[in-house]
């Protein structure tokens, strides 16, 4: 414990479950002791504070205000452990901070029309490792190629690409993993998400291997239940026993093994 | 020609910057890209450091970030006597869009 890397997961497109799975799997390393921080730097478009049940009037201070130089980053950070562990059986023995992004529209166009310092977001990261005294930061980044998901590969020990079974997907896929090889990430996954039952997932694993000369933490399947509880939860923990959270916790297990 | 002076010469060649932003990255040679690589994911590197990763002796090292420092792509500071250089990334800029599409969002976005 206490390694303090930095996990990004990131998707060339959007829809394909990064926000979901990030709080899945971050959700499991808290369940196995770890101090965990799972930071939304889709500052456009954030969302994955509704994994951790959270809503725009529960949210006081956020990315942005840090940004803006209007708080230190450790108060932007919500301690989840309550919310996470409250829908299931398992106890979370570790810890899991949640640093939101605005969802003011005005912070949102504010971002967009003046832009802010990468620098700050840099030492933000590398802030609340060590404030927080966090074993593992995870990144949900904005989908595509932009300037904190360059960032975040940048200075990233692991990197998770989450594609979908999709021509597009494995198009957008071809040219992450031409960029996280450039930028050097020591580790690289990818998760393929959302299969059809009717695949060989064993077949559609080894092909992806194949094609983009990377390792496929897991294959989870394209799943009714997941889609049922609409983002309300931490699935994996809510069900256990699901073909899909048993996937999770695969992702977990390498990504533990591996960074 | 050695990658000592390979490197130096591409940042001789290259522009004085306010920063660099991550996407600059990718544009850089293997070599150069390879020590930017390494400072930016480790945080901040001494030229002892970044000298053991590239393999090149440490003087000749620390002329390379002081280069990179004085062209804007580092920034360094003393810690305990040693200087340390990290990434200078430069500012995000805003979009350059029309005044009708910030209105459009509504009081909110004057009021900020």
């Amino acid at each position: 414990m206490g390694k303090g890397k930095i996990i990004s997961i990131h998707s060339f497109r959007g829809g394909t479950g990064k926000s979901n799975i990030t709080a899945n799997v971050s959700a499991q390393f808290a369940a196995k002791g770890y101090r965990v921080g799972v930071i939304d730097t889709d500052i456009q478009s954030p969302g994955i504070h509704v994994l951790f049940g959270m809503n725009e009037e529960q949210i006081d201070k956020s990315l942005n205000d840090y940004l803006y130089g209007r708080c230190k980053i450790q108060e932007t950070a919500y301690d989840m452990g309550a919310r996470v562990g409250a829908s299931g059986d398992i106890e979370i023995s570790g810890k899991i901070y949640l640093i939101p992004s605005s969802l003011r529209a005005g912070e949102i166009a504010k971002v967009l029309r003046e832009g802010y310092e990468v620098g700050l977001l840099n030492d933000g990261f590398r802030s609340l490792i060590k404030e927080l005294k966090l074993d593992y930061l995870f990144i949900d980044t904005h989908p595509g190629l932009n300037e904190e998901t360059l960032l975040s590969i940048a200075i990233s020990d692991l990197l998770i690409i989450i594609l979908r079974p999709d021509q597009q997907d494995f198009q957008g896929t071809a040219v992450t993993v031409d960029v996280s090889r450039k930028l050097e990430v020591p580790q690289l996954f990818l998760v393929i998400n959302k299969a059809i039952s009717s695949l060989d997932f064993a077949d559609l694993k080894k092909t992806v291997e194949s094609t983009f000369e990377a390792p496929v933490a897991a294959v989870l399947p394209l799943s009714e239940d997941m889609a049922r509880l609409a983002s309300s939860d931490i699935f994996s923990l809510r069900f256990p026993d699901h073909v899909v959270s048993q996937a999770i916790r695969d992702i977990a297990a390498i990504v533990e093994a591996a960074a | 020609m050695g990658i000592f002076n390979r490197i130096q010469n591409e940042i001789d060649d290259r522009e004085n910057r306010e920063g660099i932003t991550p996407a600059d990255l990718l544009e850089l040679s293997m070599g150069l890209r390879r020590l930017m690589n390494r400072i930016t994911r480790e945080g901040d590197q001494t030229a002892e450091q970044a000298a053991a990763y590239m393999g090149l002796p440490a003087d000749e090292v620390e002329d390379m970030l002081n280069n990179l420092v004085a062209k804007g792509y580092l920034e360094r500071e003393l810690e305990q006597d040693v200087w340390v250089y990290r990434t200078r990334f430069a500012r995000k800029r805003g979009r350059d869009v029309p005044v009708g599409i910030w209105s459009a969002l509504g009081k909110q976005v004057k009021d900020k």
